[in-house]
């Protein structure tokens, strides 16, 4: 019986397998992709070089948010845990909340995208935000991001910086 | 027997009365932020901007001053409102002289001049940010009923944030409060209170 048991499960497998990899929409779609990073550097201005001052603060670099539309076309749900990009020190999956007037954001430890659903992160809600801002951007310009996603693993999206 | 031709022309009177008094009311202006029933002369407060100068907001009367409490690492309400004052300054046309949009930093720690300085202005350029030591800030955070808690955040690359009120504060070109907006305000609302506070909040 075991004999026989392991060339099935093999056999299951390459199904599933190809299953997935012959589906024609990608599992996860990221779109609508775009970023703010306000006092990155002032328009027509070079960055502001971190003062000794500036630096003595923990903080020198700015930071931003990066904001999209994630859709998952698979029939399970997937989660969005880490985000990476070269433009900043750190990047994190925060939310924000709103209570009685007062604003609090937070860190998440992951997003998950209902099957067959969306997410959207939005001014107000999730963002994933962008630590130490390594580069100075501008309304305009594009970078790349890395969503490492629970089951679809990473998608590199690319992010247009709008006007703060 | 009353005659139907008497009837109509009563009816026409009672329509004329009805426009006349609904003409008288909308002259009146409504606010459309959360306007304050009986204004009274915004907190003083004298903090420093981000070049370094003082910042008087007795100084300011004859302007309309909106004040946010902020900082720089704040992802959402902060740029969402400085981006939608910038909006209300350029709608505004000639008037934007006669405001000023300012931003009290909550996070003196982090926020140094140069930080406020790139990050406001690169909203507006007439934007000011102002700093001022703990001390200093805690009774002007006190005074307008500001909320900012200091909370710290182990697991993230920014070590801590700052939960905060996010009202924009209207002080009239006479000094006085009279309205807050929430970042969500519609820009054209908060425009057109301005533009009325110039019109007539000297007085
Ligand atoms: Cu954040």
């Amino acid at each position: 019986m075991r004999r026989h048991l392991a060339p099935l499960i093999l056999l299951a497998s390459i199904v599933v397998l190809s299953a997935c990899s012959n589906a024609n929409a990608p599992a996860i779609q990221v779109t609508e992709a775009w970023a703010r990073a306000p006092g990155s550097a002032q328009a027509g201005e070079p960055a502001a070089t971190p003062t000794a001052e500036s630096m003595a603060h923990g903080m020198a670099r700015p930071t931003g948010a990066a904001y999209m539309r994630i859709r998952n076309t698979t029939s399970a749900p997937d989660q969005l845990l880490l985000a990476q990009s070269d433009v900043a020190q750190s990047t994190e999956i925060h939310t924000v909340e709103v209570k009685n007037g007062v604003m609090a954001m937070r860190p998440v430890d992951r997003i998950e995208i209902p099957a067959k659903g969306e997410v959207v992160l939005k001014p107000g809600g999730f963002h994933v935000m962008l630590i130490g801002l390594t580069k100075d951007l501008k309304p305009g310009d594009r970078f790349s991001l890395t969503l490492h996603f629970e089951k679809t693993g990473n998608i590199e999206i690319q992010v247009e910086v709008r006007q703060p | 027997m009353r005659s139907p031709a008497m009837k109509s022309v009563r009816f026409g009177l009672a329509v004329f009365v009805c426009c006349l008094a609904l003409t008288a009311c909308s002259r009146e202006y409504t606010l459309r932020g959360s306007a304050i029933t009986s204004p009274k002369a915004a907190p003083a407060f004298t903090l420093t901007d981000h070049n370094g100068q003082p910042f008087r907001l007795s100084a300011q009367q004859g302007r309309v001053v909106l004040v946010y409490f902020g900082f720089t690492s704040c992802p959402d309400a902060c740029p969402t409102t400085l981006s939608n004052l910038a909006r209300v300054r350029r709608d505004l046309g000639s008037d934007a002289a006669r405001v000023q949009v300012v931003m009290v930093s909550l996070d003196p720690e982090r926020d140094s001049a140069e930080v406020l300085r790139n990050y406001v202005t690169a909203f507006d350029a007439t934007f000011l940010g102002l700093r001022g030591t703990p001390e200093e800030l805690a009774p002007v955070l006190k005074a307008y009923g500001v909320a900012a808690i200091k909370r710290k955040l182990p697991d993230s690359a920014l070590g801590y944030t700052i939960d905060h009120t996010i009202y924009t504060y209207v002080i009239d070109p006479a000094g006085r409060l009279r309205e807050t907006f929430s970042p969500d305000a519609a820009t054209a609302d908060v425009a057109s209170d301005v533009r009325y506070l110039i019109r007539t909040g000297d007085s």
